[in-house]
């Protein structure tokens, strides 16, 4: 069964795709080793049944034949129908191993898949029963900083008696993107007031923190900031202006020093700092490549999605 | 672990039948039982099981030289052996969890080989019970669906139609590699005898067949079952002469004027034994009922083919006259090279004789007054001469000693002879509707001689009655055990032989009679339309497996519940109930529950129960599922038969009117 797992051979069957659903099309079947072992027994008892005319032995031999029969429809409609799509893809860090999400949707009940990478030294990653809607992560070998195209995905599945194999290749099409490898290390940065950025300021309320002073309300800030209290006492439309740490907002950028890639794998250390701490932050790589303070996971995303893929 | 404790107990069937049935050497006795103390002990690592392994090889191979030495024909059994003793190594490696699946393959190939030693009713119903758990725990190693094993039970059921179909459907091909039929049966006596050869057989216990009787038995010193006729002597082996033995056509003008007592015996009914051989039993009065049987010239009973599984045959009251066809060349057969004082002694009696009678007389005196032992173990005797060996100098023989000598001491004295080998005795018993039969296994083998006497024909004359009278008149053996637990072991298997050989000529009385074979083989006159009708069977038969596995599906209960509503539906629309497209269960019940309101109970549980139970897929066990489903079809029939009998009486009273 080596051959399955050769480039020439899978090559032929994979198409790029965003969902994939198993059928005759896609799905391929062959004897195990087991199940060749199977035929073996198979052989061995006709031969001997007819060749001393044992009726019992060579009956023994057709059972094994029809349970090796109906294990090829068994085998097949295990898999036959399952449908697997691709979802957004988690960020991954370069150097490590790659989770790759995929959803497996299906109708009935199945048993014993198993799904993998195909040429990679991932071990397979095994489920006991399929049932319904289910979101894995199969995992990929340690990749570059980079934007990559995901390899080809091989499933198979031998049950229920072991005898055959069906197995099948999808190269989903959602691509994967590679941060820098985490590595603290020397990095610029600036500090910036924050409301020097009037987007945050305006829209964000930062809890906990003292209110500096009011200004006259403006057509299109956050209403949450208005100063109700004052409204009714005064019938004044004021918003409040909170004593920030716009002082402490970090700016990130690389450190020119620095050769590129171990200035991107620093840069990274810190994003990931700043986002664990829950603080505002902000890169600026070059004059037209930068990303705005922002804090929260889509920021952290957008950011490490930059440094993905800068200058690849 | 579920699934090696079903192997296990496979193993265990599969050795205790192998050991009951004599086809387990020694060596794989004593070390499958070491398997399976290593299995059962906590932990062997690969390295001991290896070493082992090569211990328990090395001590097949020693037992098979001994054995092969003295029967070459057991080569095959000894290959079985070691098969055997190979999955016994495997299971302790299956412990250890090293792919258990691979044991089951091993123990199918062992339970398959088995079977070609070991063919009787009993032992096939094992295997196949064995076979049924084998798959049964790969379906569990595998996790295939649930483990309920009534579920599991009708998934090996689904298989059974298609292997049926399968196994009458295809042509049997004929035997190609010439594999002796010895290799694999126990022959019990065979058509050459050597000093020693039936001691050896009388020292097993191998159940030969039983023989029933229309009233009382046949007294003791009467049971004689004859099977070979051995009328040549050459190079110290007693076999039968190549003049073929043809069918019995008696030309009268042949036949001497004597009439014996040709009809000694009531009509005998045999249920014999696989023995792989053409001859059968028989006490050698009457003739048999079945057309495939024919009795010989020379008083053998054959048939068409070898014995290859259980036969009945009946021989009826009508006589026959083999005793009278007298023998044919038989001073040539006789060599005289060996055994010199025998000849010598017999030529002296010849002179000094008159008659036959008296030679008789004469070899009656010598054996009685000889000093003669009867003993199972008489020991080897001289290569170049047993029988002067045996009956000048030893004086120990077992009934074939006798038998042979007397039987060559005649030959040389003139007076046709020849020995017969077969069975003598049974052990009397009652059947279940308290017939008297009897049991004969090969602690019976028996070596008598017959010798022509003018005017009377065939004379049988069993020196072994000279030494030793208590083995004819009282059956005593020499080999018998009175130990209780032996004793109850024997009944228990006779018991378990009796009934099921009576299930087994039944089930085999209703296939002849349905003619299964003829009919389902031969659907019209034209090969090529014959094949292309059995494909499509065959694919329908396979394809309903198919569909019916995978509807045994969890997932699939839904539409099963489904599927089961729309025929109810469908049944109640042909009852002139209309039913408009997009229709709720809910309001087809409440009108069909105002017509009949005799059943609306029935009809307003059917729809709470479909209802409350519509989307629950995952039931808590499969019984669950089973209980509701029934639950409903009964419900479904309930109502259904009532407005069919609502209907019919409608449609009667309507006519009546008319």
């Amino acid at each position: 069964m080596q051959f399955v797992r050769e480039k020439w051979f899978y090559k032929k069957f994979t198409k790029r795709s965003k969902t994939i659903k198993l059928g005759l099309k896609n799905l391929y079947i062959f004897p195990s080793l087991y199940g060749l072992y199977w035929i073996l027994t198979i052989v061995v008892l006709y031969i001997l049944g007819t060749n001393l005319e044992v009726n019992f032995t060579i009956f023994l031999s057709y059972l094994m034949l029809s349970v090796f029969l109906i294990s090829i429809f068994l085998t097949h409609f295990n898999l036959h129908g399952l449908e697997l799509s691709t979802t957004d893809q988690n960020i991954n860090f370069a150097n490590t191993e790659i989770n790759y999400t995929i959803i497996i949707n299906s109708k009935n009940y199945r048993s014993n898949l198993r799904l993998k990478f195909l040429n990679q030294l991932t071990n397979f990653k095994s489920f006991r029963n399929i049932n319904g809607y289910k979101k894995i992560i199969i995992n990929s070998q340690k990749k570059e900083r980079g934007i990559h195209e995901p390899d080809v995905i091989y499933g198979e599945s031998s049950a229920p008696l072991s005898l055959l194999n069906c197995w099948f290749y999808w190269q989903p099409s959602t691509k994967i993107i590679v941060a820098p490898e985490i590595r603290k290390g020397k990095v610029n940065f600036q500090y910036s007031s924050l409301n020097k950025y009037s987007n945050i300021s305006n829209s964000q309320s930062i809890p906990g923190e003292e209110l500096d002073d009011l200004k006259a309300y403006e057509k299109g800030e956050k209403k949450s900031l208005i100063f109700w209290k004052l409204l009714a006492k005064s019938k004044k439309l004021q918003t409040k202006i909170y004593k920030t740490k716009s002082k402490q907002i970090k700016i990130l950028q690389l450190d020119n020093s620095l050769p590129l890639e171990i200035g991107l794998k620093n840069l990274c250390f810190e994003v990931n700092d700043e986002y664990i701490k829950n603080k505002y932050y902000g890169i600026n790589l070059e004059n037209e490549v930068n990303i705005l303070p922002n804090k929260g996971y889509s920021h952290y995303f957008k950011c490490l999605y930059l440094l993905a893929k800068y200058k690849k | 672990m579920k699934s090696l404790k079903i192997i296990l107990f496979v193993f265990i069937v599969n050795y205790l039948n192998l050991l009951f049935s004599q086809n387990l050497f020694t060596i794989v006795v004593v070390c499958s039982i070491v398997n399976i103390y290593f299995l059962t002990r906590s932990k062997t690592n690969q390295k001991q099981i290896n070493k082992l392994a090569a211990i328990e090889v090395v001590g097949w191979i020693i037992n098979t030289y001994l054995v092969l030495i003295n029967n070459f024909n057991l080569w095959f059994l000894a290959l079985n052996n070691l098969l055997w003793l190979l999955t016994s190594i495997k299971l302790i490696e299956s412990k250890n969890n090293i792919k258990s699946k691979n044991i089951i393959i091993l123990l199918l190939l062992s339970v398959g080989t088995n079977s070609l030693f070991n063919i009787n009713f009993i032992s096939n119903f094992l295997n196949l019970f064995c076979i049924a758990l084998l798959i049964h725990s790969l379906l569990l190693i595998n996790n295939y669906k649930s483990q309920n094993f009534i579920k599991q039970t009708l998934v090996l059921v689904l298989f059974v139609p298609l292997t049926l179909f399968s196994y009458i459907i295809i042509p049997k091909a004929k035997p190609w590699l010439n594999i002796n039929s010895q290799t694999i049966a126990k022959t019990g006596i065979n058509n050459e005898l050597k000093p020693g050869d039936i001691s050896n057989l009388a020292k097993k216990n191998d159940l030969i067949g039983r023989v029933f009787f229309d009233n009382k038995l046949p007294n003791r010193s009467k049971r004689y079952w004859r099977v070979f006729i051995l009328d040549q002597f050459k190079n110290n082996t007693w076999s039968s002469s190549s003049i073929k033995d043809i069918s019995l056509l008696l030309d009268k003008s042949s036949v001497s004027s004597i009439k014996n007592n040709l009809n000694e015996y009531q009509s005998e009914k045999w249920i014999l034994e696989p023995s792989y051989i053409r001859e059968r039993p028989w006490s050698g009065y009457g003739t048999p009922v079945e057309e495939s049987l024919i009795i010989t010239r020379k008083g053998k009973l054959i048939g068409l083919d070898e014995l290859k599984k259980r036969e009945e045959y009946q021989i009826s009251q009508n006589k026959n006259l083999w005793r009278l066809i007298s023998p044919m060349n038989q001073k040539n057969n006789i060599d005289k090279k060996n055994n010199k004082k025998i000849y010598k002694l017999a030529k002296k009696w010849e002179k000094e004789s008159t008659s036959q009678e008296e030679i008789l007389n004469k070899a009656e005196k010598f054996f009685k007054e000889g000093g003669y032992k009867y003993s199972i173990n008489p020991g080897l005797m001289n290569k170049n001469s047993p029988y002067d060996d045996f009956l000048f100098n030893k004086k120990i023989g077992f009934c074939e000693h006798f038998a042979s000598s007397f039987t060559l001491l005649m030959n040389h004295a003139n007076i046709p002879a020849r020995v017969v080998v077969g069975y003598q005795g049974g052990d009397p018993l009652k059947r279940f509707d308290e017939k008297n039969y009897l049991l004969i296994d090969s602690s019976y083998a028996h070596a008598w001689s017959e010798v022509w006497i003018e005017e009377k024909g065939w004379i049988r004359i069993d020196p072994t009655l000279w030494i030793a009278p208590e083995r004819i008149q009282d059956s005593v053996l020499l080999t018998k055990n009175d130990f209780i637990l032996q004793k109850f072991t024997q009944n228990f298997k006779l018991n378990l032989i009796n009934n099921l050989s009576r299930l087994e000529i039944r089930y085999k009385g209703f296939i002849k009679a349905l003619d299964f074979n003829f009919q389902l083989t031969n659907f019209s006159e034209n090969l090529i339309l014959n094949r292309l009708i059995s494909i499509i069977i065959f694919t329908f038969i396979l394809s309903i497996t198919v569909t019916l596995l995978l509807f045994l599906d969890r997932g699939s209960s839904y539409k099963i519940k489904k599927i089961n509503i729309n025929i109810y539906l469908y049944l109640i629309s042909k009852f002139k109930f209309k039913i408009s497209r997009g229709e709720t269960l809910s309001s087809i019940s409440n009108r069909l529950a105002k017509e009949y309101p005799k059943v609306s109970n029935q009809i307003n549980n059917i729809l709470l129960l479909y209802n409350s139970h519509l989307f629950k897929k995952n039931y808590s066990n499969q019984t669950n599922f089973f209980s509701l489903f029934f639950r409903l079809l009964y419900l479904e029939i309930t109502v259904i038969i009532y407005i069919g009998s609502e209907k019919i009486k409608m449609h009667h009273n309507k006519k009546l009117k008319k």
